[in-house]
């Protein structure tokens, strides 16, 4: 999204933070610096305080912008496939495969040596979502 | 409030001070709406972007998925692509009599359509995957259908700089946002076709017909028999394991048509849960449990009513997200507790003898019966 309507505001808007981060950062030196020295220490006090406020509020907005700009993340959840044999009723879970559905059938047992292929009886995500893809 | 600051008029920084102080003073009074607008059209700026990636995507899940499965000699790129302008024109609600039977129409018009379509270039398919596909298709068409809208109302906004019409759609972006991100998460599903939380309905309706013989009563919906309790319990779902809701009012009305002396209807459906509320819990109500347009709904009202048949309802609550999501644990336990609560129901409402008909309501991929 290079060529945006509104790629004009959003450099005017960059421009305007870094002006702040620098001249916060001099009030910040400015009343530091004034606060050893000087007598008056209610107006060293004002620069610090004005100072720090606009590092914060320039520091938050970066932050932001570089939170919302770390791209899109969808939740690829992990998902199982429960299976019970017809002739001795064991369970077995495995990794879901294509093709899989619930009352639909899967391999053969391998605990009894039945020749009819298990049931699958369900098939869920294992744990809430974790794994993340990013787009 | 007296700054420090600004009485210090001989020092120098303090003129400035107050200089600055004064603009901003100016600048806030005369564009102070102007600046929210713009802040506000960049919050729907960027929910607009993160709508084109997700639309993005979720197209070329359905182009790659026509490829992989479908094998056609074909590019459904074009295919895709025409699909996600389609639109759905809604009959004329001026004279609303009869009104539901024009959706229905239009309803079965669009679904063969685009079943039609899908079998021709996705020959390969099976039918289950058929309906995948198809599910796939409209989650790619209602993601582009919320990334034209919202732009729709950005491009406007912004060129009549009117507030009111941002904020409108700024309210709304949190609640739309979310549901995009559902469908986007819908998207693996429907790859592979996962069960998903929707089908909570008819997974307990399967639990009740597997193993019993069944035949279709109506389009893509299936009927079993069994008995619970003493009681002769039909059971009705849509026909899995193809991702479909299938037509259960056309099937309930069929059914009390054609079986005298149903005694009670009972349906299980997923519905949407309230925030703070736990998914897969269990709520009961009176009335039919069904979602979607309303044309279900009504068929199943109509054919109770006139045989003056009690409807029950029992909803496993989940989220957005969990719907459209695979299956979760909490929502595997709450289907484990519908059925549970399918045969209490019965036997608290019904005697012994009785004809009841449970309706399992939801999108039946990845549940066979
Ligand atoms: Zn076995």
């Amino acid at each position: 999204m290079a060529k945006q309507p509104g790629s004009v505001f959003v450099s005017l808007y960059f421009m305007v933070l870094g002006i702040l981060l620098v001249v916060s950062a001099g009030m910040l030196a400015i009343g530091v610096r004034e606060l050893a020295s000087s007598s008056d220490p209610s107006q060293s006090m004002f620069y610090v305080l004005i100072g720090t406020s606009g590092l914060a509020i320039t520091l938050y907005s970066i932050w932001q912008i570089q939170s919302k700009t770390k791209g899109l993340k969808i939740q690829v959840a992990k998902v199982v496939t429960v299976l019970e044999c017809g002739s001795c009723h064991k369970k077995v879970t495995r990794n879901f495969k294509e093709g899989d559905y619930v009352y639909g059938t899967g391999e053969k047992c391998g605990s009894c040596g039945s020749d009819a292929p298990m049931t699958i009886t369900d098939v869920f995500a294992e744990k809430p979502p974790q794994k993340k893809t990013t787009l | 409030m007296q700054l420090p600051a600004l009485q210090q008029q001989d020092n120098p920084i303090g003129i400035i001070m107050n200089l600055v102080f004064l603009a901003m003073f100016f600048v806030f009074v005369v564009w102070g709406q102007r600046i929210q607008l713009t802040i506000s059209l960049r919050d729907v700026e960027y929910a607009l972007s993160r709508l084109k990636i997700m639309r993005d995507e979720a197209r070329r899940a359905a182009v790659e998925n026509l490829k992989r499965i479908g094998k056609s000699d074909k590019d459904p790129t074009y295919y895709v692509d025409r699909y996600l302008e389609y639109v759905f024109i809604p009959p004329v609600t001026m004279d609303p009599a009869g009104v539901v039977w024009k959706y229905d129409h239009l309803i079965g018009v669009t679904e063969d359509r685009v079943k039609d379509e899908v079998k021709a270039i996705a020959p390969a398919a099976n039918e289950a995957q058929q309906f995948n596909l198809q599910n796939l298709l409209e989650v790619a068409q209602v993601l582009n259908t919320y990334y034209r809208v919202i732009r729709h109302y950005y491009i406007f906004g912004k060129k009549t700089a009117s507030y009111f019409m941002i904020i409108q759609i700024q309210m709304l972006l949190p609640q739309i946002m979310r549901e995009a991100e559902a469908l986007l998460g819908a998207v693996h599903a429907f790859t592979y076709g996962h069960p998903i939380g929707d089908g909570a309905g008819a997974l307990v309706a399967a639990r009740f017909m597997h193993g019993r013989e069944t035949k279709e009563v109506a389009k893509d919906t299936v009927l079993g028999e069994t008995d619970i309790e003493g009681r002769r319990v039909l059971v009705v779902k849509s026909k899995g394991p193809g991702g479909t809701v299938g037509r259960p009012g056309d099937a309930v009305s069929a059914i009390i048509k054609k079986r005298r002396g149903i005694s009670t209807v009972l349906m299980v459906d997923a519905g949407l849960k309230l925030e703070g509320e736990k998914s897969g819990e269990i709520f009961e109500g009176i009335g039919a449990a069904i979602g979607g347009i309303g044309t279900e709904k009504f068929k199943i009202e109509e054919a109770a009513t006139k045989k003056k048949v009690p409807l029950y309802g029992i909803i496993i609550k989940m989220s957005t997200q969990e719907a459209v999501t695979p299956i979760t644990k909490e929502i595997a336990e709450g289907i484990e507790l519908a059925v549970q609560r399918v045969k209490e129901v019965i036997k608290e409402r019904t005697k012994i003898g009785d004809l009841v008909l449970l309706v399992g309501v939801g999108n039946t991929m990845g549940i066979g019966q």
